[in-house]
């Protein structure tokens, strides 16, 4: 009882710390905060598996880390030193179409290794790429050559209007208000197209709609009837 | 700006709580090595008497044990308790030398644990 107690805080606390870091730290990893995750998930282990480790030193270490990331982080918002000194610098690995090697050792990055990361990107052939770089989180973002970019609305000097995507705005039978609101529409216009449908909320699993009023229903699923399903 | 708020808010609550649980840490093992001192000199011309305050510092030390257990291993609190209840019974069987020995013990062991807490390079290292 009391191991189990002792996950859901130590869990509750991860998840508040993880909040606590902001969404930077789930979408893409510094290595500073990879360090720190990994820090994090062995430590609140440790007071899970032993119960005569008193939680507090799950606790505080979690809590003092997390706290000196934000800390790090946010001083590294305001100072780029410290921020190259905590994250590092990008590396351009290909400028001019030339690869770098010399910045390749340096980053102990091997010619193999860049032309798996093309082909996960579908550049196949690296004559194609007019600068690769090497980010901060390991990630390599490459430039096309002009030749060989996807053509675009804009090389083909199109003209259109740039449109906000459509939002969720009933989702299992639920209105969500605050998309609602982000597109601009009213309560009065959803009950309007529900009317007009000759549906209500209940009977909707997904409707998204746009600013221009675009409006997309998937119809909720009835259950099946006991004893009629073959 | 807010999560800054949040972090130093939780940052000096722990290293205030942290410097506090370690001043009365302090306190608490001092106090309990001069009663066994006490104890250990009383032993010598008042057996009963030393018997009685040597149960009620046990009495003490098992209130206080759940408590020094929330931010201390459970180990050496595990040790003093054992040592304390050996005390009692050499002391009961008249064994006065090896009482000696082990009350000697006890404040070592008693001492140890704050040492073991102060954050000096040894301790860190």
């Amino acid at each position: 009882m009391i191991v189990l107690i002792r996950a859901i805080l130590l869990y509750l606390l991860v998840i508040c710390c993880m909040r606590l870091m902001g969404k930077r730290q789930l979408g893409e990893l510094q290595p500073s905060e990879l360090v720190i995750t990994i820090l994090i998930s062995n430590i609140a282990s440790l007071p899970i598996e032993d119960n005569s480790l008193p939680m507090i030193m799950g606790v505080v270490p979690i809590l003092v880390l997390v706290g000196f990331e934000v800390i790090i982080s946010t001083l590294s918002l305001h100072s780029k030193r410290l921020r190259s000194l905590v994250s590092g610098k990008p590396i351009v690995v290909i400028r001019d179409g030339k690869v770098d090697q010399n910045a390749m050792k340096k980053l102990r990055f091997s010619i193999d290794d860049l032309m798996e990361t093309l082909r996960a990107k579908s550049i196949f052939n690296i004559q194609d790429v007019q600068y690769a770089v090497v980010e901060t989180t390991g990630q390599v973002n490459v430039l096309q050559k002009h030749s060989a970019q996807t053509v675009t609305a804009g090389m083909l000097d199109l003209k259109g209007k740039d449109e906000d995507p459509p939002v969720v705005v009933i989702s299992d039978g639920r209105i969500i208000s605050s998309s609602l609101a982000s597109c601009g529409l009213t309560p009065a216009w959803l009950a309007a197209t529900l009317r007009e449908n000759r549906k209500s909320e209940t009977d909707i699993f997904l409707m998204t709609a746009d600013r221009n009023g675009k409006y997309f229903i998937v119809p909720m699923e009835k259950a099946p009837v006991k004893g009629t399903q073959k | 700006m807010k999560r800054v708020v949040i972090v130093c808010i939780i940052l000096i609550v722990i290293i205030g709580s942290a410097a506090g649980s370690l001043l009365w840490l302090g306190n608490y093992t001092d106090q309990v090595a001069q009663r066994l001192e006490t104890i250990s000199q009383t032993a010598e011309e008042d057996r009963q008497k030393a018997l009685e305050d040597l149960e009620n510092l046990q009495k003490d030390w098992h209130q206080k044990e759940h408590w020094i257990g929330v931010f201390i291993h459970e180990d050496p609190l595990e040790v003093m308790s054992d040592r304390l209840n050996e005390s009692i019974a050499l002391l009961k069987q008249g064994l006065y030398d090896e009482f000696q020995i082990r009350i000697r013990q006890t404040i070592f062991t008693i001492r140890n644990i704050y040492h073991q807490e102060v954050p000096n390079i040894e301790n860190i290292l």
